[in-house]
């Protein structure tokens, strides 16, 4: 109710457009919309463009470097093969192989990763031409060995039973089965060549004393030292294999390292930021759905409260207005200037209509009544008397029709003036007012001087009564003029009848008029009464007379 | 009421005449798709011991037929008349190690790649220190006819006689008899010749070639209008790459993805 006073009070100077305000209203829809998409769209796209990375980019990254993380896997086991591996045929077969795994790296160029991978292939192919040099360099030793191991089956007679020369020989024929039983990996090939020293040391220092055999010791002492080279040979080609293994795998690990690219962490971190965007959007949207639902609300609220409510009051108004009551507060002024306008055109509408129905009334009353008396006049005496008639007719109760004439009135004219004449009459018009109060009771004036009275369901006795009262007061009213005492006296025709279908009204005015007559001509003052039954059509007269 | 619902009810059954065509997609209604594979591409496609044609491409090719849920024909067609075979309809498609090239695609339609390889050359590698245009000037050098190789070789070795094969097989021979002293083909490829006992004299010669004509993707290749049979081979290929088809083929002739 507070809403209404504050709202009543600012309506008094603020009457906006409705189409206006309806414009506004669709305005500031559109625009909150506008605002709503504004606010989605970018995160929208946002969450398309990371979608669409996400699959197109950092999925792609993510199955790429794990295809790269188990070939850089591979590659260890082809470089621990390429160490391990005896045989030439498969060591090559897995050096090819890791060389085409390199080659289908797709590193971009100039980056650690093609370096790294670049290094790492120069690395397999050295290990493998270590491992060639050394498979050769064993070739060259078993070569030696069996030469070395051949001069023992020719061994002079002369140390037979020699311990020392005969050691001599088992050294060395053990040393040539060393040597042909040699294989890459798994020996000493320092500790070999110290005892090839050694050996060499003894077959020289055996010479001076066996100069027939010098020759042989010679020749073995010779193949002592080439083995002696070759051995040293291994010894190095062992340990550069040992280190480009070492740092082979160093460098595979170093690959699988750089490797570990960040697509997974930056796919994650595209997810979370997709995810975020998404409970925005839908935050965004549940609070725009609110708004909505608010503004939904408040708009029916406002439309029921500033239109629709006054368009119904409008046309109570009208109504109220088409039925002619004044309605200065049927129709209130409302916020919005056409309702306004509606409103003004019905005020004025309904106090047109009320003062047109004032003067309908007067007019209806002008032409119902007598100007001097107030009584009802003539016309409306006739009207009166046949609807008073029909109704009986139809009730089937009695109807009572007296007429006056004030006797002598022409006198009272002639001797005091028309002015005493006509109080005259409008003292009797009064007293014949009081006898007619009940409902369907009618005085009128019937001519001149002449008065009627419609007395509907009422006895004879009564009627004949309430006549005679008439005149009797009529004869009692102190009238005067000039302090000389004016007697008024009437004549009265009563015709009553309880069969009023039997008889028309004119039939009722022309007995009441004989009636009338018969009551002037038994020297005034006097009621005639004619009261009809049944059986008897023809009136029977009776008389009252004055006291 | 009752009419609306009716109405509701045809909509739907004309909307699912609509796409049936798009919805049937069982192998019984319809025509095995004819593929063509080249046959003498080791390990792509070749004839095993057997007489059986086989293969990574014949292989690729059947669970690509397999996850359309078509089935399939494939058949060994010379690589020289690959093209004509897609281009006239005689073939639906064509898995055989292709690169794309401007020149293919005025006929074809290719796919997303299925595998990727470099170029190398392969020779008695003690013979060439350098594999500048000019050292190689008068050298025998063979590669299969029609293939991005040739091209290559054409524009970019001028001088050196180039011996073009019918296909990969006969240029290797050439190469091992001594009738070419080099051969420039497909790493994947040449891999399986160096590791042949035959071959053990021979070894790849330098790095990959790096150039913009020798693509290291291989497609695989439709009828230049043949629009959905390409998209359906194409989400087929990403079906068989994350469901492990692709891997489980891969492992069965590499030992390393190719992808």
């Amino acid at each position: 109710m507070r809403i209404d006073n504050v709202n009543t009070n600012r309506l008094q100077h603020f009457h906006p457009s409705l189409i206006r305000t309806l414009h506004l209203a669709i305005l500031v829809t559109l625009l909150t919309l506008a605002l709503c998409v504004w606010l989605a769209m970018p995160l929208l796209s946002g969450i398309v463009d990371k979608a669409r990375q996400t699959s197109t980019v950092e999925l792609p990254a993510l199955t790429r470097s794990r295809h790269d993380a188990r070939s850089v896997e591979l590659l260890y086991g082809y470089i621990n093969a390429l160490y391990w591996v005896e045989d030439p045929f498969i060591a090559r077969k897995n050096r090819l192989q890791a060389q085409v795994l390199i080659h289908g790296f797709e590193f971009p160029p100039d980056s650690a990763l093609a370096a790294t991978s670049n290094r790492l292939l120069v690395q397999i192919q050295g290990l493998s031409q270590l491992r060639q040099e050394q498979s050769d360099t064993l070739t060259a030793l078993h070569k030696i060995s069996a030469e070395l191991s051949q001069p023992l089956t020719a061994a002079p007679q002369a140390f037979a039973g020699n311990d020392a020369w005969f050691e001599l020989q088992l050294a060395l024929s053990r040393f040539a089965g060393i040597g042909s039983e040699l294989t890459i990996k798994g020996h000493d090939w320092h500790t070999l060549a110290h005892d090839t020293e050694r050996l060499s040391a003894r077959l020289h220092d055996w010479a001076p004393r066996t100069p027939t055999v010098a020759a042989l010791l010679g020749q073995q002492q010779a193949l002592l030292q080439q083995q002696l080279t070759q051995l040293n040979r291994l010894t190095e080609l062992a340990s550069q294999a040992d280190q480009l293994h070492a740092e082979a795998l160093q460098h595979q690990l170093h690959l699988a390292e750089l490797l570990n690219s960040g697509a997974a962490l930056r796919a994650q971190q595209l997810a979370d930021a997709v995810e975020n965007d998404a409970r925005q959007v839908r935050h965004y949207t549940l609070i725009l759905l609110a708004v909505f639902a608010l503004a939904s609300s408040l708009i029916l609220f406002l439309l029921n409260y500033f239109i629709f409510r006054p368009i119904m009051n409008i046309n109570r108004a009208l109504r109220l207005a088409i039925k002619g009551e004044e309605c200065s507060r049927q129709a209130p002024r409302t916020l919005f200037h056409e309702l306004n306008t509606i409103c003004a055109s019905v005020r004025q509408y309904g106090s047109m209509t009320h003062k047109l129905q004032l003067a309908n009334q007067e007019l209806k009353r002008l032409s119902q009544q007598d100007g001097l008396t107030g009584l009802a006049n003539r016309h409306y005496f006739d009207a009166q008397l046949a609807s008073e008639h029909a109704r009986a007719c139809r009730y089937g109760h009695s109807l009572c029709l007296i007429l006056f004439d004030l006797d002598h009135f022409k006198r009272i004219n002639d001797r005091y003036g028309h002015l005493v004449g006509d109080e005259c009459l409008r003292r009797f018009a009064n007293t014949l007012q009081q006898f007619s109060q009940r409902s369907g009771d009618l005085a009128a004036r019937y001519g001149g001087e002449e008065f009627a009275l419609i007395l509907p369901n009422m006895t004879l006795p009564q009627a004949q009564a309430l006549a005679e009262r008439i005149r009797a007061q009529t004869e009692a009213l102190p009238l005067e003029h000039d302090g000389e005492a004016i007697r008024l006296t009437l004549s009265g025709g009563l015709v009553h009848t309880d069969h009023t279908r039997l008889y028309s009204e004119q039939e009722l005015l022309l007995q009441a008029d004989q009636a009338l007559y018969c009551a002037k001509q038994q020297g005034r003052n006097h009621i005639e009464t004619t009261a009809w039954t049944p059986t008897e059509r023809s009136p029977q007269l009776g008389g009252s007379t004055a006291s | 009421m009752r009419q609306g619902l009716q109405a509701f009810r045809s909509t739907l059954f004309s909307i699912a005449l609509l796409l049936s065509p798009v919805l049937d997609a069982s192998p019984l209604s319809n025509p095995p798709l004819r593929v063509a594979t080249e046959g003498s591409y080791p390990p792509f496609s070749y004839f095993d011991t057997h007489g059986q044609l086989t293969g990574f491409d014949v292989d690729i090719a059947l669970a690509l037929c397999q996850e359309m849920q078509r089935s399939c024909d494939v058949k060994a067609v010379p690589w020289v008349d690959l093209i004509d075979s897609a281009n006239s309809g005689q073939v639906d498609f064509i898995v055989a190690s292709m690169a794309r090239t401007a020149e293919r695609e005025r006929y074809l339609a290719f796919s997303d790649y299925y595998y990727r390889s470099r170029s190398i050359f392969v020779g008695i590698p003690e013979r060439f220190p350098s594999l500048a245009p000019e050292a190689l000037s008068g050298i025998r050098i063979t590669t299969g006819r029609d293939t991005i190789q040739a091209s290559y070789l054409q524009k970019h070795y001028p001088y050196s006689t180039l011996l073009l094969a019918d296909d990969q097989e006969q240029a290797m021979e050439l190469l091992v008899q001594g009738d070419a002293d080099l051969i420039l083909s497909d790493t994947i490829n040449l891999l399986d010749f160096l590791q042949r006992p035959a071959s053990s004299r021979f070894d790849f010669i330098g790095p990959p070639l790096v150039a913009p004509e020798l693509q290291s993707e291989a497609h695989i290749a439709v009828a230049k209008d043949n629009t959905p049979l390409l998209q359906a081979i194409n989400t087929a290929l990403s079906n068989i790459r994350l469901n492990g088809t692709y891997e489980h083929i891969n492992r069965h002739y590499f030992p390393f993805s190719i992808y």
